[in-house]
This record gives C-alpha cells, sequence and structure tokens, in this order.
C-alpha cells in the first residue's frame, strides 16, 4: 500500500490541484461565508480525476502488480489526504481572520451566518463525506463517461453547503448559539464536528465498497 | 513445461467475440500471436493479464490459475502495450521510481543494462520519446523485475528497422536461458520470421494455426504459373489467386498436383500466407 500511495502522490499530483488546495486559504476573507471557502479543494479533486484520466492512470495501475479493488483503494487515500491537506492548510487563514480580519469589521459582521469554529469543520467533512460518496459511487461504475459523477457529485455537494447556509440564514438564534465558544454553543458545534468525521469516514468507506466492486467488472 | 496455458476463453461484445480460444507458452520460447487489426489478439493478452474478464475459460501461469493468484503473478508477468501513453509529462526515472516499488524482484542493474542497450536517457520525459523508444522504456521496465514471461502486445510497432531488429536480438537473449518466455502479439510478420519458435494465429476471435512456427511457414508454397497452363477449376485451388499479366500467382498446399505446373515454386513466407489467408477467398478448404 506504501508503494500505491507513492504513487499517487508523485504521479497524480499536479500544480493545479494544489492551487485549488490552497484557494481553502479563503476562508480568510472577512464577512464571507467560510464555508463556501471548501467548494474549491472540491473542484481540485475534479481535476485530479480528470488528469488522472488523461494519464490513462487506471489502465497503468491495473497493469501494476495490484489487486483491482487496491487501484480504487489509493486513489480514494489519495482523495482523502488532499480533503485534510485542504482543512490544515485553511487552519492559518481562519486564525488570521479571526485574530485580525473579524475584528477590523464592525460587529455585526463580523460571524456572516457561521464563523471560524469547530462546526464549520464539521460541515467542511460532511460536505467532502457527501461528495465522495456520489462521486465514488458513479466514477467507478462507468469510467467512460466521467463528466457525470462529476455534475452530481459538485452540484449536490453545493446544494447542500447552500442549504447549510440558508438555515443559517433563516434561524438566527441557531447561528449565534452555533458561534459562542461556551456551553450549549461549544457542545454544539463540538457534536457537528465528531458527527461530520463520522460522515466523512462512513460515506468514504461506503464509496470505497461500492466502487471496488463496480471496477471488479469493468473490462479496461 | 508450459509456463502459460490459455484454455477455451471466450468473451463475447456486441460486435465482436472470442471463440475458444486455446494455446500454450513453453518456457524458454517465443511465441508469435498473429492476426489482423481487431482479430482479438489485444483482448487475449488482456484476458491473460485480467484486464478484461473472460465470459468463460481459465489461465493458467505456471500450472496455477491466475484468477486467485493476481498478484504473485502479476509479479511474475510482465506486460507491454505498444501505444504507451501513460504520464507524458513525467521523467522517465519517476515513472520507474514509482514502478521498481511494486515489484520485489527489481533489479536496478538490469535496468541500466536495458536503458543502455536502448540508448533511453532517463531524465527524459515520456512526451519527449518517439513511439519506439516508449515501446522500449516499456520493455526496459518490464524486463527489470526478472519477469518469467512477458505478454508484449504490438511492441515493435512505430520501430524503425534498426531498432526492431535490436529488439529482436534482445527477444532472442530473454529467451536464451531456457527460464524466459515471451507472447508476443504483432500484425508486422516479418518480425516473427527471426524470432518464434510458435505461432498463434487469430482469425475474427478464432484461433486457426496453433503449431510450430516452422509447420506454419510449411503449410503453403509460393507459386507462379502461365495462365495458360492452369483452366477455371484449378485456378480455384490457388489461394489468394491474382494475376499479373499473362502471370497467375498464389499460394497453393505442398501437396497439390499444380506445384508441377508452377514456373516459379518457392517456400512462402510467413507474412504471404497470412496475407493471402487473410485476403484470399473465404474457402474453408483454405486452412492451415
Amino acid at each position: 500500500m506504501k508503494a500505491l500511495i507513492y504513487k499517487e502522490l508523485k504521479l497524480c499530483l499536479n500544480p493545479q490541484i494544489l492551487i485549488f488546495l490552497f484557494l481553502s486559504g479563503l476562508v480568510a476573507i472577512p464577512s464571507w461565508p467560510s464555508l463556501t471557502a471548501f467548494v474549491y479543494p472540491l473542484a481540485g479533486l475534479l481535476v485530479l480525476f480528470s488528469s488522472s484520466a488523461a494519464n490513462h492512470d487506471i489502465e497503468f495501475a491495473a497493469m501494476l502488480p495490484i489487486a483491482k479493488k487496491d487501484v480504487v483503494k489509493g486513489k480514494i487515500i489519495l482523495v482523502l489526504l488532499l480533503e485534510m491537506a485542504s482543512v490544515i492548510i485553511s487552519i492559518p487563514f481562519a486564525i488570521i481572520k479571526v485574530l485580525i480580519m473579524n475584528p477590523m469589521m464592525p460587529a455585526d459582521q463580523k460571524y456572516p451566518e457561521l464563523g471560524i469554529n469547530f462546526a464549520l469543520y464539521g460541515f467542511v467533512f460532511l460536505i467532502y463525506g457527501i461528495f465522495n460518496l456520489l462521486f465514488l459511487c458513479l466514477y467507478y461504475k462507468n469510467l467512460s463517461h466521467p463528466i457525470i459523477p462529476q455534475l452530481i457529485a459538485t452540484i449536490t455537494s453545493s446544494l447542500i453547503l447552500m442549504i447549510i447556509m440558508i438555515c443559517f440564514i433563516l434561524l438566527p438564534g441557531v447561528s449565534v448559539l452555533v458561534n459562542q465558544f461556551e456551553g450549549s454553543g461549544l457542545y454544539l458545534q463540538l457534536g457537528i464536528f465528531v458527527g461530520g468525521i463520522i460522515i466523512l469516514l462512513i460515506s468514504s468507506f461506503l464509496g470505497l465498497k461500492v466502487a471496488q466492486k463496480d471496477f471488479e467488472v469493468v473490462d479496461l | 513445461m508450459e509456463v502459460l496455458n490459455v484454455n477455451n476463453l471466450w468473451k463475447n461484445y456486441p460486435t465482436f467475440s472470442l471463440q475458444d480460444v486455446s494455446f500454450s507458452v513453453p518456457y524458454g520460447s517465443i511465441v508469435g500471436f498473429i492476426g489482423r487489426n481487431g482479430a482479438g489478439k489485444t483482448t487475449t493478452l488482456k484476458c491473460i493479464y485480467g484486464l478484461v474478464h473472460a465470459d468463460k475459460g481459465e489461465v493458467l501461469f505456471d500450472s496455477k490459475s491466475i484468477a486467485g493468484n493476481e498478484i504473485a503473478v502479476k509479479n511474475d508477468i510482465g506486460l507491454v502495450f505498444g501505444g504507451f501513453e501513460f504520464y507524458l509529462q513525467k521523467k522517465l526515472k519517476t515513472l520507474k521510481d514509482v514502478v521498481s516499488r511494486f515489484y520485489p524482484n527489481w533489479d536496478d542493474k538490469s535496468y541500466d543494462h536495458w536503458m543502455k542497450l536502448f540508448a533511453l536517457d532517463e531524465n527524459k520525459r515520456m512526451k519527449e520519446l518517439s513511439n519506439g523508444m516508449k515501446v522500449k522504456f516499456s520493455l526496459a521496465l518490464a524486463l527489470s523485475h526478472h519477469a518469467k514471461l512477458l505478454l508484449l502486445d504490438e511492441p515493435t510497432s512505430g520501430l524503425d528497422p534498426i531498432s526492431r531488429d535490436e529488439l529482436l536480438d534482445a527477444f532472442l537473449e530473454i529467451v536464451s536461458d531456457g527460464e524466459h518466455s515471451i507472447l508476443f502479439s504483432t500484425h508486422v510478420i516479418s518480425d516473427l520470421e527471426r524470432c518464434a519458435d510458435h505461432l498463434v494465429y487469430i482469425r475474427q476471435g478464432k484461433i486457426i494455426f496453433n503449431g510450430m512456427a516452422n509447420t506454419f511457414k510449411d503449410s503453403y508454397r509460393y507459386c507462379e504459373f502461365n495462365q495458360g497452363d492452369l483452366n477455371s477449376d484449378e485456378t480455384g485451388d490457388v489461394l489468394h489467386c491474382r494475376h499479373r499479366g499473362d502471370v497467375i500467382l498464389g499460394l497453393v498446399k505442398p501437396d497439390s498436383p499444380l506445384l508441377s505446373k508452377a514456373v516459379i515454386e518457392r517456400k512462402a513466407s510467413m507474412e504471404e500466407t497470412m496475407l493471402a489467408l487473410e485476403r484470399g477467398e473465404s474457402d474453408e478448404s483454405f486452412d492451415i
């Protein structure tokens, strides 16, 4: 598995993907919904699969002495690593937003709907989980039509992101609560954070299993 | 002793099917796998390596089923496809660095030997290589993990005559120890005249010849006749019968009575035989 991850990192990553990952740093923009910044890393994942297809990565990997199911596993591990990287990249920018940007803003504009907190990252994990599940379940079913899974996964993830943002606008009480770093507000944040991680792991695992099963019967 | 046995392989596509494909590759041999484009060569090789799922049949490597021993078997097989178009932006040394990590038997000395022999610079990017150089590089990769069996799909397509000659020499060197074998698909039949011991000929998804290359070479004689010497019934016995002025030319069976009427008669080349079988009349009496 080490060799496979090495192959993914060495051959499949390209600067374009990294640029999209770094756009998660847009969380630093004041008075802007921070969650939106995490749509860009999803675009990076689309670039990853497109460039892999252009490089005949699946055929290349299938020729290596590995089980077919490991070809899928390697790719999903890379996807999860990139998603985690986007979160880690965003953290210093989130700190900049909290410490430098927000104090400069008028009080009523400091926390647009969902500020920088654990809940934000919980929702990021939720959106990543939904993307992984939909994309992986569809992509390996029919490798000759990659655009359909890209469209479905991206549109669905973006819609869910919008619904989350709209909910916070329509329910200002919840917005105030979730942005508090004490008492029930903090518990709510941590609950969303842990829930997001669990959903990401379960969705990715389910996506992996479905993708492995689909890929096993695909003729290359 | 066979390194590879392909038994009764079937694969159905809407417009094409492999039908009961069976053959074997003995240790220390070069087996030429011939047939025109679309005859089923690549599909068969992909079925052997597990890239395509056969509907029926089995593939045994070293008497073990490939189905249950995928990783171990793939370690012992080197697969080379003619159109090697992977990661064109990457340097050869990067690809080698990645591929070598998958093979416990990887041998850097062997890799250096083949890279030197094929005059390949590993600082070049894949996109900078000609088609022939790409094939050579993928061969260098396949040969550097001491594969017992090389599955080569059109490896000489795109190669200039000198490179092709070097490659065929390399094939003969590889099998000379009796422990390595090559299954080599091609439609450039002249390549096989030099190096193949065995021949498997596939036509429209069916194996129509499976045996020693010399038997195939001896299966037809090339003949030229004066037009007046053959009547219309007799021309029907000439495979791929053509007219060039007053001369009739084509192939006939070695035991044909027509041989005595030929003004020029010689052993048909493998290429002439295959061409005649492909382009000649689809009469069942013309077989090998």
